[in-house]
């Protein structure tokens, strides 16, 4: 063949690849412009929803007397559980604050999950521990149960320190489920700082409707930056790095507006790992978390409303609209990374355990709405997200894509979600503002921009990353992967966003 | 996509989003302005009227404090509006006699009352809440309707207010309230019970009737509260409802009732009620109530469960046994030496061991 | 009327309403008082400048009333500590408790000032 022809030969194969590059993108043009349209369009109704919700709450408790609540003789008892793994610098000062919270009956009951510092060392100090001979019920059957058991030498202050060989916080929350003696369970992260209300705040519905209620989670923010005094948040402030405070623009957002969404739609599916409540002889009956999951609370309450619903017995999980608890967010982009690929695997792994119930109707809202939903909008999203930035780099070098194009694409898929980001903060501000200073508010506005530039493709790759990896299936590691997402991860958050 | 197109498009989206973006961050910087100017008002308010109110709260006023109080300009009224009101749960007596006529100068009262026909929920209930702080009897015919109002907020407060006016006689449509006609929501059995419990013994008559209901949420509030309020008439339907009624949580209701207020007869159903065949909340809930009923007839059942395969069942009964003093820890420590099933005892007199243990100064 | 400037009384509630008010009305009546918002601070203050009297409410957040009544109870450097609880629980059982716990005295909410000054000032006496 002649240079010429070989020439003509490429040049016609280039254009042939160009012609089903264009032929391709004018297919996807407008499907992803449209999705994109479609994701942050449902995120602003979950957020009306939310106000909605809020604007209902906040009249409500105007005048509402918390105090009294307090002293009910009807509140239902609660037993905190708290896994504890090499928690060894912040463990005593956040079990006092957890003693500490204002609730007629409640007690504390913290899982050492076999650490390897000295954490017990720290908690028998500050508690004047001795071991007792207590056999904790197995209720819910574990593989390593419980080796000693520790309380306070006064035998009143109710906490119970269980120690353990190490096996993964599913477990150990088992253990501490097991080993509760109250009707009501929450479950928190051992670096979780709550508000002092917390309990009254997040047990009200179950008080309300004591038959029909079985979980409720309430509203998580981000701690990094916050004045923390004797294991309580004093002022909320802004953190000083753009990383966790991307994060808390995140959280607002995603997870305390959006959660709030779905439980005004009575399909809430999701409640924070940081922090969530149930009843404990419902977890007890669904047999408490499943130790090979990493989606763990997420997992748990996918399970709870199978379960109920193939009952059919008549159920509510809700969301309660108010600050209840803060968590450390990561700081560093590796602890960050790991925390979002492992979220995301343990999202795609939930969802297609539970393939059977979505979009069936035996399983109402949840099977028709919420788990759709979660399918198409949360799951897929960052592969849509990269392929259509993937797609409109590529065409807009092949010339294939006009500029107008480009742009309208990027502002569609960032600009308006940048647009339901301040949604979201301006009704914070209407609601409960807690951020009281004017630089704070103004640092907020900011990082909902930048969140868009970088931060948000970051996470796109590291959540491809998590659902890759479950993918490929390693399925040996699931043990160490829990673990080491808990000891490496300064404070993350475990389970679902 | 052709680029005449796009470029409509783009224009379009880049209007409504810069217009939207900016209308947020409006709201949002006038809501804090607004926010932050007021609070600042509000506390320089309070702390004028705040002396003045103590002294008339604590009943150190020889009626200085109360008539100027009474002569506030309108922006201090509101504050002192808000203490008063503020105090006025945790108060009873001449003072909160007194602050009550304060507030009823300021014409809140009249307001209230006129607020009860308001078209928003929001203020009928608030309005309704208001007046119940007057303690005043004569309120409540004002009040009764409310409790069929058509918004859910507004018979919650209903329900609150009869309960802390006292009003007797509004014990039946209370009730009502748990489960009303036409699908609406019924007001939550926490405040239901609450608000029951404040009227006192004279509403025995109304809470037999309740046990009998066929609504399990109202035999439900009725055994507790006939529990908590010392009841002893009622042990007979509660005894009823413990042995055959279909709700497990109302019998389990019924079992801590009878453990409060319960007789000898009791015992007996009670350590029944502890049979295998039972669902084991029941089981537990029964084991506690001997506990708390400390009738001596009930040793035997507790002993024989100190050894059962429920385990928590068997730590309930082991301090259950705790309260029969010498007794109890006898049958205790007979069972703690068997290293099977006597761990739950060991742990109880561990526990009461610690408990007893006194402690010189730290 | 009787001096009562050198006689010291603790009060411990986390409502500020009424810590004030319960506060400036021993004041007003001529003790000596000292004001804690919650159990700890009642128990380091007891321990540190022991009062004559202490009014505890029983529904505070960390140590309740009742524990901090037990503890100083479990303590006999402080026997001449005398107790009244505020609470708003009524019923018999928890009068029991507090009682059973080494209480002098109980004061159940809403509560009037008067009647509260009352108390104190019999139960100083029986001292």
């Amino acid at each position: 063949m002649t240079s010429t022809t070989s020439i003509a030969v490429v040049a016609s194969a280039a254009d042939e690849a160009r012609d089903v590059v264009e032929a391709v993108l004018d297919a996807i043009a407008i499907p992803v412009l449209a999705y994109f349209v479609l994701i942050s369009t449902s995120l602003l109704i979950l957020i009306l929803l939310a106000a909605w919700e809020f604007s209902h709450h906040l009249r409500r408790i105007a005048f509402a007397r918390r105090e009294e609540k307090v002293s009910s003789l009807l509140a239902p008892g609660i037993s905190v559980i708290v896994p504890m793994y090499n928690e060894q610098a912040g463990i005593v000062a956040s079990i006092m604050s957890l003693l500490a919270l204002r609730y007629p009956r409640h007690e504390v009951v913290v899982v050492d999950d076999g650490s390897t510092d000295d954490g017990f060392g720290t908690l028998r100090e500050a508690f004047d521990l001795v071991e007792v001979r207590r056999e904790i019920p197995d209720d819910i059957p574990s593989q390593l149960g419980a080796s000693s058991v520790h309380v306070p030498r006064d035998g009143w202050t109710r906490l119970t320190v269980i120690r353990k060989d190490n096996s993964g916080r599913s477990e150990s929350v088992n253990v501490g489920i097991n080993a509760a003696t109250e009707e009501l369970i929450v479950l928190v992260d051992a670096d979780s700082i709550l508000e002092p209300d917390a309990l009254i705040t997040v047990t009200k519905p179950f008080a309300d409707d004591p038959t029909r209620v079985v979980a409720t989670g309430g509203v998580v923010r981000v701690a990094n930056g916050c004045n923390v005094r004797s294991g309580r948040v004093t002022t909320a402030r802004m953190p000083t790095t753009w990383l966790p405070r991307i994060q808390v623009v995140e959280y607002l957002r995603a997870f305390y507006l959006g959660r709030a969404g779905w439980s005004r739609l009575r399909a809430l599916i999701l409640i924070s790992g940081a922090f969530g409540v149930f009843r404990r002889d419902v977890v007890v009956e669904v047999g408490g978390l499943d130790r090979h999951s990493i989606g763990e609370d997420f997992e748990l309450v996918m399970r709870v409303h199978r379960h109920l619903r193939r009952k059919k017995r008549l159920y509510d999980i809700r969301f309660v609209a108010e600050p209840v608890c803060w968590t450390e967010v990561p700081s560093t982009l590796r602890v960050l990374r790991r925390q979002r690929s492992r979220w995301h695997r343990g999202l795609w792994e939930t969802l297609w355990t539970y393939r059977g119930m979505t979009m069936n109707p035996r399983y109402g809202r949840v099977g028709m709405i919420a788990l759709p939903y979660y399918w198409l909008f949360e799951l897929v999203a960052p592969l849509i997200e990269f392929f259509g930035l993937l797609f409109v780099l590529v065409g807009l070098a092949l010339g294939v894509i006009n500029v107008p194009y480009a742009m309208l694409f990027l502002l569609v898929a960032y600009g308006y979600s940048m647009l339901v980001t301040l949604a979201s903060l301006t009704i914070e501000e209407l609601s409960f503002h807690r951020y009281s200073r004017w630089r704070d508010l103004g640092v907020t506005a900011v990082a909902a921009v930048i969140e868009n530039v970088g931060y948000r493709q970051a996470t796109v790759w590291w959540r491809l990353e998590g659902w890759w990896s479950s993918l490929t299936r390693r399925r040996a590691v699931w043990g160490t992967m829990t673990r080491q997402g808990f000891v490496d991860d300064v404070g993350a958050t475990s389970g679902g966003e | 996509m052709n680029s005449t197109l796009s470029r409509h498009l783009l224009f379009v989206a880049i209007v409504v989003v810069t217009a939207a973006c900016v209308l947020m961050i409006s709201i949002t910087g006038v809501a804090r302005v607004l926010r932050t100017r007021s609070t600042r008002h509000d506390a320089d308010a309070r702390d004028a009227v705040h002396h003045a109110v103590l002294v008339v709260a604590a009943g150190e006023d020889d009626g200085s404090a109360a008539s100027w109080l009474g002569s506030l300009a309108r922006r201090d009224r509101d504050a002192a509006g808000a203490m008063i009101v503020g105090l006025l749960p945790k108060l009873q007596g001449e003072p909160a006699e007194v602050l009550v006529e304060i507030v009823r100068g300021y014409g809140s009262l009249d307001r209230a009352a006129g607020d009860l026909t308001s078209r928003s929920a929001v203020t009928r209930a608030r309005a309704a809440w208001t007046l119940g702080l007057t303690r005043d009897h004569n309120d409540v015919e004002k009040v009764r309707p409310l409790l069929s109002d058509r918004s859910s907020e507004v018979r919650l407060a209903a329900v609150e207010t009869l309960g802390r006016l006292r009003d007797v006689d509004a014990a039946g449509p209370i009730l009502d309230t748990l489960s009303p006609s036409g699908g609406r929501a019924g007001v939550p059995a926490v405040t239901v019970a609450e608000a029951l419990m404040r009227l006192g013994g004279g509403i025995v008559d109304e809470l037999r009737v309740a046990l009998a209901d066929d609504d399990p949420a109202r035999r439900d509030v009725a055994a507790r509260v006939a529990g908590h309020q010392q009841l002893i008439a009622l042990t007979p339907h509660l005894r009823q409802l413990l042995a055959d009624d279909p709700s497990d949580v109302v019998r389990v209701s019924a079992a801590e009732a009878l453990g409060r207020i319960g007789g000898i007869d009791d015992a007996a159903a009670l350590a029944a009620t502890c049979a295998e065949t039972e669902p084991s909340p029941l089981r537990r809930a029964a084991a506690a109530a001997l506990g708390e009923l400390g009738h001596p007839a009930a040793l035997p059942t507790l002993a024989a469960l100190l050894g059962d395969r429920d385990r928590r069942l068997a730590e309930i009964s082991a301090s259950s046994l705790l309260e029969f003093g010498v007794e109890g820890r006898n049958v205790l420590d007979g069972v703690a030496a068997d290293a099977e099933h006597g761990r739950a005892a060991a742990f109880a007199l561990e526990l009461d061991r610690l408990r007893g243990e006194p402690r010189g100064a730290r | 009327m009787t001096d009562r400037s050198n006689i010291p009384v603790l009060v411990a509630d986390d409502d500020a309403d009424i810590r004030e008010l319960v506060a400036f009305k021993l004041e007003q009546a001529g003790y000596a008082v000292t004001k804690v918002a919650d159990g700890s601070a009642a128990l380091d203050a007891i321990r540190a400048h022991p009062p004559r009297l202490a009014v505890l409410d029983v529904m505070m957040p960390g140590l309740s009333g009742i524990d901090v009544l037990r503890q100083v109870r479990a303590d006999g450097a402080f026997d001449g500590v005398r107790v009244i609880l505020l609470t708003a629980r009524s019923r018999d059982h928890d009068v029991d408790a507090g009682f059973a716990s080494g209480a002098d005295d109980y004061v159940v909410k809403p509560f009037s000032p008067r009647e509260l000054l009352h108390r104190v000032t019999i139960v100083l006496q029986r001292s």
